[in-house]
C-alpha cells in the first residue's frame, strides 16, 4: 500500500481535519480501491477498540481472573499425598455406592427409563436475538411450541428447511407427538454440522427417540458416542449407557 | 460474597457488570470441561484460556447490547456451544492444517446461519485480542490520548482533561502512539493471519 495512503488513513481515524481534496481523494480510494477499503475498516476497527473502554477494562478484569485461576490450578496440583488417599477412600465409596444404584436400576423398564430422562422444559436453548421480529417464521415456529402446539409449530418450522434450529425444534416437536422416526429425520440434519449450537442436543434426543423405539442397540451406541465425547450430555449418557446395559 | 452458585440470570448479570466473584465462578465451574473439549480437538491449554476468555467476550458484548436471553437451558449449554464455535474460529482464521482431519469442516458454515452474529463477533474478538495485547504495551498516557481521541474529543480538551502542556504536545503525541501501536501489531506473526 501507497505510504500517502496510509497516511490518509491515520489521520482519518485520528480525526484529523482533512482538505476539501484531501476529503475528495479519501472518498475516491474508498469507493474504487478494494485495498485501501480493506486497510480502513481494519484501522477502523482498531479505532473502534479503542474507543471501547468498557471492553477494554473487561478484557483486562479477565486476564487477571484467568492469571489467577492458573496460578491456584498449580498450587491445587501439589495437593499433600495423606489428602490424596482420603480423596481415594472417598472416590471408591461412590464409586461402591454408584455400581450399586446401576445394579438397582438395572430392572427399570424403557419407558420409565426415557420418562427420567426426557424432559421438554429442557429442551429450549433460547439464542434469539432481541431484534426478531414476530412475523419471523422461526419466531412464530418457536411461539407456538412454547405453547405446547407442537403440530402447529411444525408448520411453521417446515418452511426453513436450512434452519439449524427451526430443524432441532421441529425433531423436538414431533418427538412430542411420538413421530420418532420423523424426529430422528430432523436431527440427523442437525448432527451432520459439528458447528452448530443445537449438535449435542439432537444427538441426545436422537438416542432417546431410538430407545423408545426399542431399537437399544442403536441407542446403546449413541449414547456411548456421547458419553466418550465432551458433549453437555455426557455425564446422562454414561448414566443411560450403564442403564441400558 | 461468594457464591456456590448462580442463576443464568445472575450469571449473566454478573458478566454485563464483570462482576469479580461470578466469573471466577465461571472460571471454576466451567473452565475444565471446557479445556477437555478443546484439548480432545487437538487445542493446548494456552489456547483454552483464550477460548474460554473470547467466549466470554461474545457473551458479554451480547448481553450489554440485551441481545442475549437464556431462558429455559443452562448457561453452561449456550456457553459450551460458543466455545465450540470460537474454537473452530480459531483454527479457521489461524491455519486449516491445525484442524483436526477426524472432523469434517467441509459445509459446516452452511448450517450455521442461526449463530451468525456469535461467528461475527468471535472473528471482531480475536482481532481485538491482537489489539488488546498492544494497547497494553503503550504508556499509560497514550492509551488515554487515543482513547479520547477515538472519542472525539479535540487536542485542546485532551490536553486539559489529561493535564497536559499543550494542544500541540497533544497533536504531536497522539501521532507517535498511533505509529507505535500500529508497528507492534503490524511486527506481531499473527497480524499476517488477522488483518
Amino acid at each position: 500500500m501507497k505510504a500517502s495512503n496510509e497516511g490518509l488513513i491515520k489521520r482519518k481515524i485520528l480525526n484529523e481535519l482533512l482538505e476539501d481534496d484531501e476529503k475528495l481523494a479519501f472518498n475516491q480510494l474508498l469507493e474504487t480501491d478494494e485495498t485501501f477499503n480493506q486497510d480502513y475498516n481494519k484501522a477502523q476497527s482498531l479505532a473502534d477498540y479503542i474507543a471501547d473502554e468498557s471492553l477494554f477494562n473487561f478484557r483486562d478484569k479477565l486476564d487477571d481472573i484467568s492469571s489467577q485461576f492458573r496460578q491456584n490450578e498449580v498450587k491445587k496440583r501439589t495437593i499433600p499425598i495423606k489428602r490424596m488417599y482420603t480423596i481415594a477412600s472417598i472416590a471408591a465409596s461412590i464409586i461402591i455406592l454408584f455400581g450399586s444404584y446401576i445394579f438397582l436400576q438395572r430392572q427399570q423398564k424403557i419407558e420409565d427409563l426415557f420418562q427420567s430422562y426426557y424432559d421438554v422444559d429442557e429442551v429450549y436453548l433460547n439464542t434469539r436475538s432481541g431484534n426478531s421480529t414476530t412475523t419471523d417464521l422461526l419466531e412464530q415456529g418457536l411461539m407456538l411450541f412454547e405453547k405446547d402446539k407442537y403440530q402447529e409449530s411444525i408448520n411453521y418450522f417446515d418452511q426453513l428447511p436450512t434452519s439449524v434450529t427451526a430443524l432441532y425444534y421441529s425433531g423436538v416437536a414431533h418427538m412430542e407427538i411420538e413421530e420418532y422416526e420423523v424426529a430422528i429425520f430432523k436431527f440427523d440434519q442437525v448432527i451432520v454440522g459439528y458447528l452448530n449450537v443445537f449438535h449435542d442436543q439432537a444427538q441426545w434426543y436422537k438416542g432417546l427417540c431410538l430407545m423408545k423405539q426399542e431399537k437399544l442397540s442403536d441407542a446403546k451406541d449413541i449414547f456411548t458416542r456421547i458419553s466418550l465425547s465432551e458433549s453437555y450430555y455426557k455425564g446422562k449418557a454414561t448414566e443411560l449407557t450403564k442403564k441400558l446395559n | 460474597m461468594k457464591k456456590d452458585k448462580y442463576t443464568t440470570a445472575e450469571i449473566l448479570d454478573g458478566i454485563k457488570n464483570g462482576k469479580d466473584s461470578v466469573l471466577h465462578f465461571i472460571y471454576e465451574s466451567y473452565f475444565e470441561s471446557i479445556r477437555n473439549m478443546i484439548v480432545s480437538k487437538n487445542g493446548t491449554e494456552d489456547l483454552a484460556h483464550d477460548i474460554f476468555q473470547e467466549a466470554l467476550v461474545v457473551i458479554y458484548k451480547k448481553v450489554r447490547s440485551d441481545k442475549l436471553q437464556i431462558t429455559k437451558s443452562s448457561f453452561y449449554t449456550y456457553f459450551y456451544s460458543v466455545c465450540r464455535i470460537t474454537l473452530f474460529k480459531y483454527y479457521e482464521v489461524s491455519s486449516k492444517d491445525v484442524l483436526p482431519s477426524s472432523i469434517d469442516i467441509g459445509g459446516l458454515y452452511d448450517l450455521t446461519h442461526d449463530c451468525q452474529e456469535e461467528e461475527r463477533m468471535i472473528v471482531d474478538g480475536i482481532k481485538e485480542q491482537l489489539f488488546h495485547k498492544y494497547l497494553k504495551k503503550l504508556p499509560e498516557y497514550c492509551y488515554n490520548i487515543l482513547q479520547l481521541v477515538m472519542l472525539g474529543m479535540t487536542a485542546r480538551n485532551i490536553a486539559e482533561k489529561l493535564k497536559m502542556s499543550s494542544e500541540g504536545y497533544v497533536r504531536n503525541r497522539k501521532k507517535v502512539c498511533m505509529d507505535s501501536l500500529i508497528n507492534m501489531i503490524k511486527n506481531d506473526p499473527k497480524s499476517k493471519e488477522l488483518l
